[in-house]
């Protein structure tokens, strides 16, 4: 019955703002897979059902789908959307951030707090396909219905686990039922491995989701015993625990590495999870002893140099030998205004790896760095290879932060400009092995705010913010009438996601460009700057418009149909 | 965790007889406790019957081979006196050099060996008083090391890896023989020897707990024979469920309940270290990948509940 996985699973789709602009710690690239499946391959022979649904981008790319589905026997059904709605572990990760669409001046999160409305707030247009059931997935139950289609993104604990496969797997339709694990990549919920190991006779792999999780057909029906095997996780093996992860990732040959890698960290996480089922009275007593520090020392510390297994760039010191070679990978980090690429240079020069993304042609840097250099009249295209010797990495990387206005400049001394077929290539003579690095940002009211303060303005003035939202949303129409031209897609980040999933993120950008991090190399966290800049003005503004919160972004949106 | 109840399981009776000791033997450099002299010399001296071999696995500088010979030496049973000790080491300094800081000799210089050295001479000079009963092997013990002849006293003191302790299980816990054989545990209760808790677990049904020592050693007496496959699957560490490995230390730690806090306290970083053990078998690739993952010290930092980071990290703040 399997179908080979759809063409389109793999592409990023231009989805409806509207889906995009809400909060979400799910990639694109989910998003796009989630919204194809249910419109192109969910039959409604069974129910849609997901487990998870956060602040409800998943459920509404999932309901998008399924009413654009054109099979009359979908017409009927409805995304059956479970979730606990309170924030609990989540606090952290989204203590400060929006939760949904519009959000101006999110509160303080509590533990306890609930998100329910925030919720519905974000899938509003699609709640007549949506059956919300709000509650501990342990608390509540399946009427026993036939399930097509089973979205899971709560198995976080092994005794999730065993509820969702105790309650939900049985029902599975053979043949016809399909099961996505979100969570399947991530780095600490091994038990999932653990589980499908068990299950695999009756679960076929089907598709891995880049960036995403992985789709599994289920092939039989699910005895029970069976089930209550595969989540009996204290009665695995050693071996079978390893057998568990080496299974997993034969299914993720193609998977980009940092999810390869986290599958490994998850392989480890088993283990951790033994310890971490000892008495808290042992864990501290261990953890005071020196040779038990010691012995984690050498496990995770004095660790012999990692050797690249085919290594991309070779390094190269940062001195003066460098000044006569050219780099051997360029990338421009672009934006609009106020979109992150300030935050997003200061990031990646923690990094320490691809070099140090300055805005070289911002009057008030060109002026600094000209003196220093004593290039005070020297042209352009002599003072950016300047830039490109003085702060090129050792891997032989450079990086420059771009406006478009900066874009047009440089492309302008090329004799050249940005609506020309060549103009990438045309830029690619002066940035050898270009890469183009673009951040975009979904709320882009709060951006023009942001940016009008930034600009000192003092007082409100609903027509210059709607002259900066224009001027943001023409630049990003200039990106993407450039970026069409580019024979190398660019890499787009929304600076939201990048705030929650900066290191998969990175890891994502340093693949496309193929660089290979040296053995010695960690990743720095660079903490975000909070995003809403003036909510007062933002809501007056709305008021003003006679706009909802939620049309805000529609309206404003950085998606070309819009 | 489930836990089981050990309390049909008898406790080992706690060894602290004042046993008087020659002070050659006692001058001898040592890792072993006092207790653990007068403990391998009265037991020798005075319950040994002749009707196996003595073996000591892992020499040292002699001191326990000593105490054992001059405990052979005073048996009254012993008519012919013709049995020895049977005494194996490798003697590889580079397997000591951080561990012994003392000297090497009675009353000789402190260790300057290098790392490649070997050591035996030292141990064949300090035990000269008793070199009539005393045979020193030298040498990597294996499977294949021993004889096969039956075994009335073991002293184990070499199970520091998996392997080593495969190879113990297969070529000498086979030749023990139920109700009469002896085994001296003497890493029992030190902290990094998960896999003895493990291969003793599975092992429970062939053997008694007797003695307990103050510090270090745990004494059983074998009561049923230990087959090739027992040993085998003793061995087999990548088959324990993760419920057995808890349940090997819970036994463990019922075991040692008559102990000071602080030996008790080293059966749970043995219990957590089992667990370790299973990480580094995987590809180093895979550690390497975790220590570079904020997250992943985040983890470590939920388990311990301290920032794990800071505490053995150079230059990380604690």
């Amino acid at each position: 019955m399997t179908v080979p996985p759809a063409p389109t699973w793999g592409q990023l789709l231009q989805l409806s703002a509207r889906i995009t602009a809400i909060p979400s710690m799910i990639s694109g690239q989910e998003t796009s897979f989630l919204y194809s499946y249910m419109r192109d391959h969910y039959q409604g022979q069974g129910e849609a059902v997901e487990l998870g649904s956060f602040l409800g981008a998943s459920t509404a790319a999932q309901a998008a789908g399924l009413i654009a589905n054109p099979l009359p026997a979908t017409q009927s059904r409805r995304l059956f959307s479970y979730d606990s709605f309170i924030w609990g572990g989540l606090i952290n990760w989204w203590k400060h951030k929006p939760r949904h669409i519009g959000e101006l001046s999110p509160p303080i999160l509590q533990p306890e707090d609930r998100f329910e409305d925030s919720y519905r707030i974000n899938v509003q247009p699609w709640l007549d396909r949506i059956e919300v059931r709000a509650g501990w997935v342990n608390e509540t139950s399946w009427d026993g219905a036939p399930i097509e289609w089973l979205f899971v993104d709560i198995m976080k604990s092994q005794d999730t686990a065993a509820v969702v496969a105790r309650t939900f797997f049985p029902h599975l339709l053979p043949q016809v039922g399909v099961l996505y694990h979100q969570d399947y990549k991530f780095l600490d919920t091994p038990w999932i491995h653990m589980l499908m190991y068990r299950l695999r006779n009756y679960f076929k792999p089907w598709y891995s989701v880049e960036h995403g999780g992985m789709v599994f057909t289920c092939l039989y029906p699910i005895p029970m015993d069976a089930i209550e095997e595969a989540v009996a996780f204290h009665t695995y093996t050693v071996h079978e625990i390893n057998n568990s992860f080496a299974y997993s990732l034969a299914l993720m040959g193609n998977d980009v590495d940092y999810q390869r890698g986290y599958v490994m960290i998850s392989h480890l996480d088993a283990y951790l999870e033994a310890i971490e089922q000892t008495p808290p009275e042992t864990r501290r007593t261990a953890i005071q002893d020196p040779l038990f520090q010691a012995r984690l020392r050498q496990l995770f510390v004095e660790l012999p140099a990692k050797v690249p297994a085919t290594p991309l760039l070779d390094a190269k010191p940062n001195t003066k030998s460098s000044e006569t070679t050219p780099p051997t990978t360029c990338y421009v980090l672009c934006g609009t205004p106020g979109s992150g690429i300030k935050w997003g240079s200061e990031f990646i020069q923690a990094q320490g790896i691809m070099g140090a993304p300055q805005a070289f042609l911002d009057p008030a840097v060109q002026t600094h760095l000209r003196q220093a250099w004593s290039l005070q009249d020297a042209p352009m295209l002599d003072y950016l290879r300047a830039c490109m010797q003085h702060t090129i990495s050792s891997l032989g990387i450079f990086g420059i932060t771009l406006t478009f206005d900066h874009l047009q400049a440089i492309l302008g001394e090329l004799n050249t400009n940005s609506t020309q077929p060549d103009a990438f290539s045309t830029l690619e003579t002066l940035f050898p092995n270009l890469h183009c690095v673009y951040l975009t940002r979904s709320d882009r009211i709060q951006q023009a705010l942001g940016n009008l303060v930034d600009r000192q303005a003092s007082e409100y003035d609903v027509a210059e913010i709607d002259a900066e939202v224009k001027s943001l949303i023409q630049q990003h129409i200039a990106w993407s009438r450039f970026f069409m031209h580019c024979p190398k897609p660019p890499q787009i980040f929304d600076i939201h996601d990048l705030y929650t999933i900066i290191q998969p993120q990175f890891h994502s950008m340093l693949n496309a460009m193929r660089i290979e991090p040296l053995a010695d190399w960690r990743f720095q966290l660079v903490p975000a700057p909070m995003l809403p800049r003036h909510p007062e003005w933002g809501l007056r503004y709305l008021m003003d418009k006679g706009v909802t919160l939620a049309d805000s972004v529609v309206s404003a949106s950085d998606h070309p149909e819009s | 965790v489930h836990t089981p109840d050990w309390s049909q399981v008898p406790l080992p009776h706690w060894w602290d007889e004042q046993i008087p000791l020659e002070r050659a033997i006692s001058d001898i450099p040592t890792m072993l406790a006092i207790q653990e002299l007068r403990f391998l010399h009265g037991y020798l001296r005075d319950h040994f019957q002749g009707r196996g071999a003595v073996v000591d696995l892992g020499t040292f500088l002699g001191a326990g081979a000593a105490a054992m010979a001059s405990g052979l030496r005073a048996n009254p049973r012993l008519v012919a006196h013709d049995h020895i000790v049977h005494s194996y080491d490798s003697f590889e300094w580079n397997n000591l050099v951080n561990w012994w800081k003392g000297p090497l000799v009675v009353g000789g210089a402190p260790a300057q060996l290098n790392p490649q050295e070997n050591f035996a001479f030292a141990a064949q000079q300090n035990v000269a008083p008793w070199r009539d009963l005393i045979q020193i092997h030298e040498g990597w013990v294996d499977a294949q090391t021993w004889s096969g002849d039956p075994i009335e006293f073991l002293m184990v003191d070499i199970m520091k890896s998996r392997q080593t302790t495969r190879d113990v299980l297969l070529g000498f816990f086979t030749c023990l023989q139920p109700e009469i054989s002896m085994v001296y545990h003497q890493d029992y209760k030190f902290l990094n020897t998960a896999f003895i808790h493990l291969s003793m677990y599975r092992l429970r049904h062939h053997f008694l707990p007797v003695y307990s020592l103050p510090v270090n050693a745990l004494v059983f007496r074998c009561i049923r024979p230990v087959s090739r496959e027992d040993a085998l699957q003793a061995s087999d560490f990548d088959d324990f469920t993760i419920q057995e490995m808890h349940d090997a230390f819970s036994y463990s730690a019922y075991l040692m309940q008559q102990d000071h806090a602080a030996i008790q306290h080293y059966i749970d970083v043995a219990h957590l270290d089992a667990f370790l053990d299973c990480i580094v078998y995987l590809p180093l690739e895979y550690r390497q990948r975790a220590a570079a993952e904020p997250l992943f010290w985040a983890r470590l930092e939920r388990i311990f509940g301290i920032d794990v980071a800071g505490l053995i990290k150079p230059g990380v703040a604690g």
